[in-house]
């Protein structure tokens, strides 16, 4: 059903009721509502900008179009991703590109085909907000002394960021609070996930990590108590460690690292020193007089058993880590400058004045830790350029992954326009550019069966022609660009994060 | 010290609350049905320091019905007073809370003020019971 139906019958049956008072009719322009029309006007000469325009369909499901190409006939399984998606409402935009209530979308393959599904992910705050078509709640970004809190963090929970598989559920992932089930097919939220009493209503992290023996690894973080908390979830679904450390200051970490013997947190110094905003992310500052810190913890029993320091940076998505030796950890990631991207530009696409390029420096980096020293060595390799959206092979977890793919900007191209695979052995890079009017979303490395190689699969988005691509690569040649595509009519809000299974 | 002050202080003078006559207190909470389990539990405070320490003039216990639930305190003194109140879902006569002691059972307030990372001040819910009854609606949090 379209949102703009459910209203209408939604307005019938309230019999009037939800029509505004005069006093309403002349109140002055709300900024959500100053930022709708600001972003609309900007698009007509920023048409990049389209893949920010906010989703109308609760719900959808399509064949895509054949482009070119097959698909590998031993290549099974759907595409699942993660976003914000539903910017507007009510003729009001949210402030920040995280703000919005989600979408989750899938792409599944078979007999040659992929169809496409997409539904709101049904947190009950979104559910309230988006069937009304009200601005109801603050959000990460986006806070006004009329919106409400939600009373608690599963209050304001939108549920945008990210997707897990495990123990046979899968899971819609925010950070600052549970998770949401959703049905594999038809992509119904079926409630909130509560793995124990003490768990309920915690802040999970939407950036995981999976063991070899299929337990999952996951952080939470708190500005107020200050903290993080540490999960450690059986195969089948069992918390068997949980630890919250307290902090000086409320900490924001997006992702972290396992090895096969340690966590590596590492917390750049992006703390909350106000606890009273509306807005979530307003609490947070950006320090750069102080370090990034990074702690280490013994997998075993969560008690911390390392600590050191560098010069300030940020750091969103984590390729890999691993043990070098007993006392050495390696991990690679994008390393940001500074907190601009978040701070800045994540604002500027909800207003329209983004100008397609990540304001920080961007670089991947490779770090190696001595634990027993605290010494940090961190390698640049500036050459890939301003790369972001990591991911490793997921039979590689935890061990001396050999690639790692990223996303990279194209100058003269807004939006990521490469594909990037990085051999860490070879010490050299593939990339592929997509045409020009092209922005690339998260690719991921889907194992081949039976073999050491691998595919990549990824959407793209063709803001020009206003379509939506799905993509295979083989994975060891993808300078020779994709060797299936195909397309979808019009453009699903660009998202963040997705799973292959 | 404008006039309506003064003269908002002068009736309070003049009708001590001890005095005045008591009456009923009605409480409307709406439950959805799948929150409706275990007991609505409400309690009347009367400052900031009662509030703090947990101690209630008057408390009530009543099923939690899915819909429009009225709970009714009678014979409340006319003062100022906050409420709170909460769904008691496996009826062990606590708020329950998790690791970070975030509220996981509904939870909701007189005046439906903001709700942050801490329980509001006294000042945000407190509202006046006049000789009269009251009657007041409560929003829930912690849905």
């Amino acid at each position: 059903m379209q949102r703009r139906q459910a209203l209408q019958t939604l307005a019938g049956a309230a019999a009037g009721s939800l029509l505004p008072s005069p006093a309403l009719c002349i109140a002055r322009k709300t900024p959500e509502a100053a930022r709708f029309d600001a972003f609309y006007t900007a698009l007509e000469t920023r048409p990049w900008l389209r893949g920010f325009v906010g989703q109308q369909n609760l719900h959808s499901r399509a064949a895509m179009q054949p482009l070119f190409g097959r698909l590998p006939e031993e290549l099974h399984g759907s595409l699942y991703r993660n976003g914000p998606a539903f910017h507007d409402l009510g003729g009001e935009r949210f402030g920040h590109w995280f703000d919005a209530p989600g979408l989750v979308q899938r792409f599944q393959l078979g007999q040659g085909q992929v169809v496409h599904t997409a539904r709101l992910v049904g947190t009950r705050r979104n559910v309230q907000e988006v069937t009304s078509d009200t601005m109801q709640f603050s959000a990460f970004g986006t806070g006004r002394p009329d919106l409400s809190s939600g009373g608690s963090a599963d209050g304001q929970n939108v549920g945008n960021i990210s997707l897990l598989s495990h123990a046979g559920e899968l899971l819609a992932l925010w950070e600052g609070g549970s998770p949401h089930l959703i049905h594999r097919e038809t992509l119904e939220t079926e409630g909130r996930k509560t793995w124990s009493p003490e768990t309920e209503g915690l802040p999970f992290s939407a950036h995981t990590r999976l063991d070899a023996d299929g337990s999952l690894w996951s952080i939470g973080y708190s500005p107020d108590p200050a903290g993080v908390l540490l999960y450690h979830i059986s195969a089948t679904g069992q918390v068997e460690k949980l630890r919250f450390l307290p902090l000086e200051a409320g900490p924001m970490i997006q992702d972290f690292v396992v090895t096969e013997s340690k966590i590596l947190l590492i917390i750049p110094p992006f703390t909350a020193r106000d606890q009273t905003t509306d807005a979530f992310l307003d609490r947070y500052t950006w320090q750069q007089d102080q370090p990034t810190r990074l702690l280490v913890f013994d997998k075993n029993n969560l008690s911390l058993i390392g600590e050191t320091q560098t010069d300030p940076f940020w750091v969103f998505h984590f390729g890999g880590g691993y043990d070098a030796s007993a006392q050495e950890i390696v991990c690679d990631f994008s390393c940001h400058s500074d907190t601009s991207f978040m701070e800045v530009d994540a604002y500027a696409m909800m207003e329209g004045t983004w100008d397609g390029h990540v304001s920080a420096g961007l670089a991947y980096l490779t770090l190696r830790l001595n634990v027993a020293t605290g010494a940090v060595q961190l390698e640049k390799r500036k050459e890939l350029g301003q790369v972001e959206f990591l991911k490793t092979d997921p039979r590689a977890a935890l061990q001396n992954h050999r690639h790692t793919l990223m996303l990279a900007e194209r100058e003269g191209t807004p939006g990521f326009g490469r594909l990037v695979l990085y051999d860490r052995v070879r010490e050299t890079a593939q990339t592929y550019d997509a045409p020009n009017t092209e922005m690339m979303e998260e690719h991921l490395m889907v194992p081949k069966p039976n073999s050491e190689g691998f595919w990549i699969v990824g959407t793209s988005q063709d803001w020009a022609q206003q379509k939506t691509h799905f993509s295979v690569y083989e994975g060891a040649r993808i300078n020779e660009g994709p060797r299936f595509m195909a397309m979808l009519e019009g453009l699903v809000p660009l998202g963040l994060h997705g799973i292959f299974i | 010290m404008k006039l309506s002050h003064l003269t908002a202080l002068a009736l309070s003078l003049c009708i001590p609350p001890s005095l005045s006559a008591a009456q009923s207190l009605t409480i409307e909470v709406n439950i959805p049905e799948a929150e409706a389990m275990g007991n609505i539990r409400a309690g009347l405070f009367m400052n900031a320091d009662s509030f703090a320490s947990g101690t209630y003039l008057m408390g009530v216990s009543v099923p939690a019905r899915a819909g429009m639930n009225l709970v009714i305190l009678p014979d409340v003194p006319a003062g100022t007073y906050g409420l709170s109140l909460y769904i008691d879902q496996n009826e062990n006569e606590v708020l329950d809370r998790n690791l970070l002691n975030i509220p996981v059972e509904p939870y909701g307030f007189s005046n439906d003020p903001r709700i942050g990372m801490r329980a509001p001040d006294f000042a945000t819910f407190a509202f006046t019971h006049t000789s009269k009854d009251t009657s007041l609606r409560v929003t829930l949090n912690g849905l």
